[in-house]
């Protein structure tokens, strides 16, 4: 262990250098390298930086930012995880190399790990992975738990069904369900409604903070459009909630002669923070009455009671910039987040003033009060364009 | 009536109004029920021999009796007395009546105040009733002596999730109430037990979709009411009607209910109150400016199969006047729940004196067998 931290001294002390060499590129490689070995080069980095010329200095104080920065994004957006695979065997092993070190949780049902699979792919993202070996099989059947959007997958024995599906790098999109229903309500009319229910997954390690679902065409296998019959083409829940399903409603029903849709065509377009500003108040009960600055916003603590079982929080929240709605979490002594049992909101002269009440369980005492908020955003775009969809018998 | 009780037993049941001959006799019919050819108005004579035994003395529903000619709201204000109900009368109509009721039960006695004077009643979530529109057309409805059970919407829905070729089934909209001697906590079951439509094709579902799904997104006006669907087959092209449908309900009724209370609750501090096997513990009440936070703990040594409502929870002044609910929050689950409620001043009460809490203490279940005749079909 101590000569890996030697190694690592001396590497990040000859990436400092390079930082002030003549060439651009020999320059951005060491900024790239330095702020990829993280954490563990940032005290070596700030003991060089004491003793650094003014450009070394900036250099490495922007790379202290940006080491900062990805470490409070980590958990917000993570690479798709891309699978190359050649082999002939149990489904249990092959998936259990596929899985090793992978945040995406994968099972097999013990029904099925014994299956003999083959399957030859090249850098394909997992979930289309998934399906490859399931179709190549074909007596595999996988589904998604998508709650909340952070994905599981479990391979069953059943038939492969070719599902609606669209596979985008860390994303899948899929149609999931289509219902066509008559109501009768015995005094005389009849009202005809739908519903299209469009579900969306992304691999561990990604925390979208929106997802808004277009729908771009909607078409019978006679070509006709029934895009008008969809009462909410474009579900936007806004920043802050990213959904893992979309229920797009339908006021009135196609012709009895329809069986199929011909083409189900959007998009769904999915967004990331870019950077977390947090306000952190250490020690609360000592600091009521203060403001703490950040980049996106001030917040101002106006009130903090602790009793032996809960503790009440009263803070006015001021934006300084576009942000989500920041998240307030009171942790106790040992680092751990309190409970929130009561919640409310209003504004004040154009600020958010928020109350808390946390629950402290047996020995807790409270500890420090932080306040996040999600800046600047990263969109991505996940085309879907579903062909013969059945929809009667 | 020995001897047509007797000729009554050798018959086989055809009917409900056979099961009600047999339920008023109670007990000593069960022995001659046990021998009779098995069939559905068997079972059902023994779910009412069942559920008679096992409600106790809690069993026992009003019967009214009304002559009277005169405002609808004085004829409703001597029904909710005879019906032993409190009744909040300002949705009447403003109109006048003339109602002929004997010896009659909760649901026969509505349905002369519904023809009269076209109103229901509702029970709200405090427990209090009031006038309602009528809630459903009544087009397929079965009245039993403490239940009503009515068909509210009956839906075709054709569904393809992708994984099976798509399906169509017809979904039939409920509506069961209860007479108010048995509160009615919750529909476990629901299963067709004979549907078949008017072109002879039967329309029972393989028993893997048959159940009971609540409506969900509906709101739940009225207390005594639960809703439920039923899933049947696609009826065959050209069906107009169901002509009888025939099934079974679980459910669960409150055999004993009681309310507790405490005085001087501004002074109170994890004070306890027992009732049947609930445990109640009022933690505190916090004033907040004209509002204030009251926390209760539930705890059972066993599982808790009715949750009080927070809307049911009543904080008063010295006085008796009502503190109005202005938010609450609660966690249940098990054996242990939590609640915390805030109450705010009407404007013109005193300071906060007694709360109280009406609870089921005791719970049974019950079968309910019904038959819907001549279902139409969209």
């Amino acid at each position: 262990m101590i000569a890996l931290i030697l190694f690592l001294c001396q590497d990040v002390e000859q990436l400092v250098e390079q930082l002030s060499d003549d060439s651009i590129e020999v320059r951005d490689e060491a900024h790239e390298e330095l702020v990829r070995l993280g954490k563990s080069a940032v005290p070596k980095l700030e003991e060089l930086r004491k003793s650094a010329g003014a450009e070394v200095q900036a250099r490495i104080e922007a790379i202290l930012k940006e080491i900062d920065r990805r470490e409070r994004m980590e958990g917000y957006i993570s690479p798709p995880v891309l699978v190359t695979l050649e082999a002939e065997g149990k489904l249990g092993s092959i998936v259990d190399r596929i899985s090793k070190g992978l945040k995406t949780k994968i099972t097999v049902n013990s029904d099925a790990a014994d299956e003999v699979v083959k399957v030859a792919f090249k850098d394909v993202p997992l979930f289309q992975a998934i399906d490859e070996i399931c179709r190549a099989h074909g007596g595999l059947a996988y589904s998604i738990n998508a709650w909340d959007g952070r994905a599981t997958v479990q391979i069953t024995k059943g038939k492969y069904v070719a599902q609606p599906r669209a596979f985008s790098e860390q994303f899948l999109v899929w149609l999931d369900t289509v219902t066509l229903t008559v109501e009768n309500d015995l005094r005389g009319s009849e009202v005809a409604t739908g519903s299209i229910m469009i579900r969306c997954a992304w691999e561990a390690g990604n925390r979208p903070v929106r997802a808004r679902l277009r729908l771009q065409e909607l078409a019978d296998e006679k070509g006709r459009s029934h895009l008008d019959l969809v009462t909410n083409r474009d579900i936007d829940y806004g920043s802050g909630y990213a959904p893992s399903q979309f229920d797009l409603r339908l006021n009135g029903v196609p012709p009895a002669e329809v069986k199929k849709f011909s083409r189900v065509k959007g998009v769904l377009e999915i967004s990331f923070p870019t950077d977390v500003d947090e306000v952190r108040f250490d020690d609360p009960a000592t600091k009521v009455g203060t403001t703490v600055t950040g980049r996106a916003i001030d917040v101002t603590l106006l009130g903090f009671t602790a009793t032996s079982d809960q503790v009440q929080v009263r803070l006015k929240t001021r934006s300084t910039r576009e942000h989500s709605r920041p998240e307030i979490k009171l942790k106790d002594k040992s680092g751990k987040d309190l409970n929130a049992s009561r919640i409310s909101s209003s504004i004040d002269r154009g600020e958010m003033v928020n109350e808390y009440t946390y629950r402290l369980g047996k020995d807790q005492e409270p500890g420090a009060l932080a306040i996040t908020a999600l800046i600047g955003t990263i969109d991505k775009s996940i085309p879907f364009d579903f062909a013969d969809v059945a929809i009667r018998p | 009536m020995p001897l047509l009780f007797l000729v009554l037993l050798q018959d086989p049941i055809d009917d409900w109004n056979d099961v009600e001959e047999i339920a008023k006799k109670g007990e000593a019919a069960r022995e001659s029920v046990a021998k009779m050819p098995d069939g559905f108005w068997k079972d059902a004579a023994i779910a009412e021999l069942d559920a008679r035994r096992d409600a106790g003395d809690a069993w026992e529903p009003a019967r009214i009796t009304l002559k009277s000619e005169g405002p609808a709201r004085d004829i409703l204000r001597a029904f909710a007395a005879q019906a032993k109900v409190g009744l909040n009368v300002d949705g009447a109509p403003d109109r006048k009546g003339t109602v002929e009721i004997e010896n009659a039960s909760w649901f026969e006695a509505l349905r002369v105040l519904h023809k009269t004077f076209e109103i229901d009643v509702q029970q709200r979530r405090d427990g209090l009733w009031e006038i309602a529109s009528p809630s459903d057309s009544r087009k397929a409805v079965f009245v039993h002596r403490t239940f009503e059970l009515a068909l509210v919407t009956v839906t075709r829905s054709t569904q393809s999730n992708f994984k099976e070729p798509p399906f169509t089934e017809l979904v039939l909209g409920l509506s069961l109430r209860a007479d108010p001697v048995a509160p009615l906590l919750r529909v476990s079951s629901l299963k067709a037990v004979e549907a078949v439509d008017d072109t002879g094709k039967s329309l029972l579902l393989s028993q893997a979709r048959i159940g009971i799904t609540s409506y969900r997104g509906v709101a739940q006006t009225d207390r005594s009411a639960q809703k439920c669907r039923l899933s049947l087959d696609a009826p065959a092209e050209g069906a107009k009607k169901i002509p009888r449908l025939r099934g079974v309900l679980d459910v669960s009724l409150a055999r004993r209910s009681e309310a507790i209370s405490w005085e001087n609750v501004l002074e109170a501090k994890d004070a306890v109150k027992e009732a049947g096997k609930l445990k109640l513990t009022l933690k505190r009440v916090t004033p907040r400016g004209q509002e204030f936070d009251v926390e209760v703990d539930v705890a059972s040594d066993a599982n808790i199969a009715d949750w009080p409502e927070t809307m049911s929870f009543r904080l008063a002044d010295s006085a008796g006047t009502l503190y109005q609910h202005w938010g609450s929050s609660s966690s249940r689950g098990g054996t242990k729940g939590s609640y915390r409620i805030t109450f705010r001043n009407p404007g013109q009460a005193g300071d906060p004196a007694s709360l109280t809490v009406p609870l089921t203490t005791e719970t049974y279940s019950r079968k309910l067998y019904f038959e819907l005749k001549d279902v139409p079909l969209p």
